[in-house]
């Protein structure tokens, strides 16, 4: 049984109900001496799990556990997160942008240099991040294959908006971002005159006015 | 008058508290508080954003908590010479209520990060800490950042051999003995202590008892604030004034209030304060020893002197 009722207003630090009994703990709670505690300030969301999300999806690591536990019981047991004032549901997912590592980000490159593209992160998935953080894209991670034929310049220039994604939280102030993956890469690049390129080929963009071809690491 | 301070209050009653967010705009947080008509401050809440220097010798991964108190009207030219710097007792309470409020912030979602919270004290009439744990620790709750529970506090006096909770200036200046602290009171840990005078094993345990309880009757009043701030669809809270009059005793939640109230309002809502509800406040105080060392377990001492202080006390 949970203890709050659904779309309640909770505030951090109000017991919701106890781990693995009443409820799972969802996104904006924390689990302290066997209950879940909400953490932010919001209302309160209880999702049943059904049963189509198990046959469907069973990737999703909370859905299965859930399930798994609520048979165990004979039930299946509710997730309990908690929605931020003013957001939409699916969204507010994570209540503040700080940064973990397997995040995916969209950054601004701002210089170059043969060893690292430097970013300025922008946004966490598709939410605005309150503040700009630095990255760097170092040579090693632009590409998963054929590492040491990379050269920053035929992969980056200073304006393009790069999907990245974050692999470590740095030893200094920047935070390392890999273009490792197929759909990780420049999303949008300006050329030369400043129009706006398209891609021509899977490492190459043109520029529609004065047709000329500038290399990039795309995201496909 | 019952206990006979000047305000009519009983000796365990803390003054009506006034608290509304969304005073500072761009800012993630922002809240404002009054006490008794006599203290107000504004606490805005700024980032997350990236760390940019290293800290005093902490991970570079670690959260950073920056604290900055303002005094504008509390400088004469002395102050002023100081400069951006700050003046000595801006800094030393920039630093209390960061040793206070830390540990309410759920640092480990916060990595790399540094949070910023600029504390202005307009008026002050009693302890500058416990109004400004109340006030960040309202701007935090508004600001989304996780926490793991509401940062409360609570300053008490041993006047004339008597506790007063929650004092004025003028009974400060009276006191023989003063302590504040830092409480969560949903998790029962006190993350601050600070103490002076001359204690006695039970006088002090007396007193922290005290002091805990006003902490849990003012989590209740700051959570009927949020729960009303968040029904009111994000917009700011707004509460007449009027607040003040309606029986000017919103402190007293019964004792408890805070420990169990997941899913219980909080009595109180503009005007229908006339009510008396003072089973938690005239009473007498109420020994726990078990309760106390429980909480001395987990004290986060800010001075090692008192700690040593402390362990010669509790070992008596």
């Amino acid at each position: 049984m949970v203890l709050v009722a659904e779309s309640e207003v909770v505030c951090p630090g109000d017991k919701l109900g106890r781990d693995n009994e009443d409820c799972v703990s969802g996104a904006n709670t924390h689990v302290y001496k066997g209950y879940v505690i909400a953490s932010t300030l919001g209302k309160l969301v209880c999702e049943q799990p059904s049963k189509l999300d198990f046959g469907l999806d069973p990737g999703s690591t909370t859905t299965t556990t859930t399930t798994t536990m609520g048979e165990a019981s004979g039930k299946r047991l509710p997730v309990v997160s908690i929605r931020a004032e003013g957001s939409k549901p699916g969204q507010g997912e994570e209540s503040v942008g700080a940064l973990s590592i397997g995040d995916e980000v969209l950054c601004r490159v701002k210089r170059l240099n043969p060893r690292y593209a430097s970013c300025d992160i922008s946004c966490k998935g598709n939410s605005p991040l309150i503040k700009e953080f630095l990255g760097i894209i170092r040579v090693q991670d632009v590409r998963a294959t054929e590492i040491d034929k990379v050269s920053i310049l035929s992969s980056f220039r200073p304006g393009d908006i790069v999907r990245a994604e974050v692999i470590s939280l740095g030893e200094s102030q920047s935070l390392l971002l890999s273009t490792a993956k197929d759909h990780l890469g420049v999303l949008h690049a300006k050329s030369e005159q400043g129009e706006t390129m398209v891609q021509v080929s899977p490492t190459e963009m043109l520029c529609p006015v004065t047709k000329a071809r500038e290399e990039r690491k795309i995201a496909q | 008058m019952e206990g006979g301070r000047g305000d009519g209050r009983g000796p365990l009653e803390c003054r009506a508290t006034f608290l509304r967010t969304g005073v500072v705009g761009g800012a993630t947080g922002s809240a404002y508080l009054e006490v008794g008509r006599s203290t107000r401050m504004v606490v805005s809440v700024w980032g997350p954003r990236q760390r940019d220097r290293d800290g005093e010798g902490s991970s570079p991964h670690e959260m950073q908590l920056d604290c900055h108190v303002h005094l504008p009207f509390a400088r004469g030219e002395a102050e002023e010479a100081a400069g951006s710097r700050g003046t000595e007792r801006e800094r030393t309470l920039a630093r209390q209520l960061e040793q206070g409020i830390l540990p309410s912030i759920q640092q480990d979602r916060l990595k790399k990060c540094c949070v910023e919270v600029q504390c202005t004290i307009l008026e002050s009439n009693g302890s500058d800490f416990t109004p400004a744990i109340l006030c960040t620790s309202f701007a935090l709750a508004s600001s989304n950042i996780p926490l793991y529970d509401l940062m409360t506090s609570c300053t008490l006096v041993v006047v004339e051999g008597r506790i007063l909770l929650d004092p004025t200036a003028a009974e400060l200046a009276r006191s023989e003995d003063e302590v504040s602290l830092a409480y969560m009171p949903s998790r029962d840990q006190v993350t601050f202590v600070q103490a002076c005078g001359d204690w006695s094993e039970r006088s002090f345990k007396e007193c922290m008892d005290n002091c805990v309880d006003g902490c849990k009757k003012m989590r209740a009043v700051m959570r009927s604030f949020l729960v009303e701030l968040g029904e009111g669809g994000g917009r700011p809270a707004s509460h007449s004034l009027d607040y003040f009059q309606g029986g000017g005793e919103v402190c007293d939640q019964g004792p408890g209030a805070g420990e169990d109230d997941a899913g219980e309002k909080a009595p109180m809502s503009g005007g229908d304060d006339d009510e008396p509800r003072r089973e938690g406040g005239g009473g007498a105080a109420r020994f726990e020893e078990s309760r106390v060392s429980e909480k001395l377990g987990n004290l986060v001492v800010a001075d090692q002197d008192l700690d040593a202080e402390l362990d010669t006390l509790l070992d008596v």
